[in-house]
């Protein structure tokens, strides 16, 4: 599924308080804006991400493969948060998305490690 | 009625209302990250006693409508789980608004710690959709 279907899919069932059955808020929208200003700046040879929701209304991005779970989410001060599994135990970090930064290169190490580029 | 640990060996169920919090066959880390209003814990079912059918009877109390699936885990598997400074989940039952509902307590309150706990959760559970 592209991620364009995905995120239709997405802001159709999760746009409205409550759609997890657990209060959830809403998706918002300035997090859906900052996920595709960070996608546009992934690099070629890294595969897009599938999106799923959070019951904070952050959208985020994950990656699930070769023994790794990493899933970013950007929040309204455009601080990225990662948090995720990979087979040596637990992943975390945040650093800042600025309107003009690149992706931080510890985060594009880790995708590259888990796409097994590097 | 008073909270109370349950036992290693119990099987709970986080109930799933969404089909954003699952796919492909997996339970995704969204339906183990709690609500801004409860930040450090998840509210699940204790199974272990309850018949197939019954395991899902008890859904619509906790948001009013059924579930379209459930994450199952084991308790000694979320206990097993602890964040960087070596505090690790629980799961206490507090009977409360059914007798057999209890909390994953001890979630971390910081995003990307959260996030981590939530992704191994996931690989931990068992997707199972209603028949």
């Amino acid at each position: 599924m592209s991620s364009q279907t995905q995120l239709a899919d997405i802001l159709q069932g999760c746009s409205h308080e409550n759609w997890d059955g657990y209060d959830a808020k809403p998706i918002d929208r300035t997090s859906v804006k900052f996920i595709c200003e960070f996608l546009k700046k992934l690099p070629s040879d890294i595969p897009y991400p599938e999106l799923a929701p959070e019951p904070t209304g952050d959208l985020t991005m994950v990656w699930r493969k070769k023994g790794y779970h990493l899933v970013i989410g950007i929040d309204h001060a455009r601080q990225i948060a990662w948090g995720g599994t990979s087979p040596k135990g637990h992943i975390y970090g945040d650093a800042e998305f600025g309107v003009d930064s690149d992706i931080p290169e510890e985060l594009l190490d880790l995708l590259y490690g888990i796409e097994g580029i590097r | 009625m008073a909270e109370y640990p349950a036992s290693p060996t119990d099987n709970v169920a986080r109930y799933i209302f969404s089909s954003s919090n699952y796919g492909g066959g997996k339970v995704k880390h969204g339906a183990f990250v709690p609500p801004n209003d409860y930040p450090n814990e998840l509210s699940v079912c204790v199974t272990t006693s309850l018949s197939e059918t019954k395991r899902w009877e008890y859904s619509p109390m906790i948001a009013g409508k059924s579930a379209k699936a459930r994450a199952g885990l084991v308790v000694s598997d979320i206990r097993a789980i602890s964040d960087e400074q070596g505090g690790k989940l629980n799961v206490l039952i507090d009977g409360k608004p059914h007798r057999f509902h209890a909390n994953i307590k001890s979630l971390p309150l910081d995003k990307s710690k959260r996030r981590a706990i939530a992704a191994e959760l996931a690989n931990k559970s068992i997707l199972v959709m209603v028949a």
